[in-house]
């Protein structure tokens, strides 16, 4: 068993969909319906085989999502998203797992950009 | 090979891999030097110091520095010198946002006048890693300056704070003492420390190491102890097992080579103590490393 899909509800789904694509780099996979009558918008990047599912909300009232992103480069990484237009919560920051930055889409979910850091000296 | 970057805001960054240089000159900018192998001299004002792999110094605007390489293989390091400006902006916007300061150490404010300890330490933490990423970006010759900027920010983010936590860590165990006796006691505790990470292949005699620190050889073992509790042939010791260990995974020197580079007495004393440190003998970590690669 292991994870395939991660849910995002969204009001209007072809709009998050233009999100993740045009600021995030996701590529469109197709639509699929994973279950009865929901049809989700499926998209993925080249870093992961999970595919992100964009779900219309009515179905999960006022839910928002909380996906944390791995990354090698925080800084990097904040700063290219930045240059699509995205604008950061804060600027990025340390805690005990590494480096940290956040941001959110108009639906209220939140996207944290982590690169984790090891702090035992070998 | 020598490859500098000067940003429009007067920052440098210079990334080098040279087998000689030889250069004298007063420094203009705040500046922090890098090594990441080989032996690398410094002398500052009088002091004569080396850095090792994985340490770095960090020298004043105004100081005479000598900064000179001999040696058989390339050593590799980065310098970034930061421009007075970018220094102003930096002590404005920590001063001011100082809530946000990334990893708070205990809501102690910083002081008005920021001032900067000119020192060896060790490159440890984020600041590792802020110059590893620094370090791949100049090598696929990143030109863009926001993005540059932004590590530079954050690089000199990373060694206030750590010189901050050093300072504030020996404060809080000399606290008994009076707040000028801990400064003057922290600065001569921080020459005893450059001088082992300068001299840890030396044989080094605790009274010479006391003459450099301007303290008592009693004095200074018992404030050495109160202030990192640990002595300071005990912090040599972890020096030269940082150096070997170094060595170790990054050459393939033999093991009795290695032993003599770090200053160690003979190849029993260096395996009893690597596998005290590191639970592995230096074999085994040697051969653990290379399959991993």
């Amino acid at each position: 068993m292991r994870i395939k899909y991660v849910t995002i509800p969204s009001g209007n789904t072809a709009e998050e969909e233009i999100f993740f694509v045009k600021f995030l780099g996701f590529k469109h996979n197709g639509d699929l319906e994973l279950w009865p009558n929901v049809c989700c918008k499926l998209l993925s990047n080249n870093d992961s085989d999970i595919h992100i599912a964009i779900i219309p909300n009515t179905y999960i009232l006022n839910q928002k999502a909380v996906i944390i992103f791995n990354t090698e480069n925080c800084l990097k990484q904040y700063h290219e998203i930045t240059k699509n237009g995205i604008v950061f919560n804060h600027k990025p920051y340390y805690v005990s797992a590494g480096m940290i930055a956040e941001f959110k889409d108009k639906e209220g979910n939140q996207f944290i950009l982590l690169e984790e850091r090891s702090y035992i000296e070998d | 090979m020598e490859n500098v970057l000067k940003l429009s805001n007067e920052n440098l960054i210079c990334s080098s891999k040279l087998t000689y240089k030889n250069l004298t000159e007063v420094n203009n900018n705040f500046s922090l030097h890098v090594n990441f192998n080989g032996n690398e001299k410094f002398v500052l004002n009088k002091k004569k110091l080396r850095l090792c792999p994985h340490t770095f110094l960090a020298i004043n605007p105004g100081t005479l520095y000598s900064d000179i390489i001999d040696s058989d293989s390339p050593v590799q390091k980065i310098s970034i010198s930061f421009g007075k400006g970018f220094i102003d902006d930096f002590k404005t916007s920590f001063l001011k946002n100082d809530n946000y300061f990334p990893d708070n150490h205990g809501n102690h404010l910083p002081q008005q006048n920021l001032t900067f300890n000119e020192t060896i330490f060790p490159l440890l933490g984020d600041l590792k890693y802020n110059i590893e990423h620094l370090k791949v970006l100049i090598r696929s010759n990143c030109q863009d300056e926001l993005l540059l900027n932004e590590f530079l920010y954050h690089i000199l983010l990373n060694y206030y704070t750590l010189s901050q936590k050093d300072i504030f860590f020996v404060e809080e165990r000399l606290k008994d003492l009076q707040f000028v006796t801990r400064k003057e006691i922290y600065r001569r505790l921080s020459l005893a420390k450059e001088y082992l990470y300068s001299n840890f292949d030396q044989k080094i005699n605790i009274y010479e190491l006391s003459k450099y620190s301007c303290m008592s050889a009693t004095h200074l073992i018992r404030s050495f102890r109160q202030a990192y509790h640990t002595t300071p042939h005990q912090f040599l010791i972890s020096i030269r097992l940082k150096q070997a260990q170094f060595l170790l995974k990054n050459t393939s020197y033999p093991i009795n080579e290695i032993v003599n580079i770090v200053g160690l007495d003979s190849p029993s004393t260096f395996i009893k103590l690597f596998k005290i440190r590191y639970k592995i003998t230096p074999l085994k970590y040697r051969i653990s490393h290379n399959a991993i690669n």
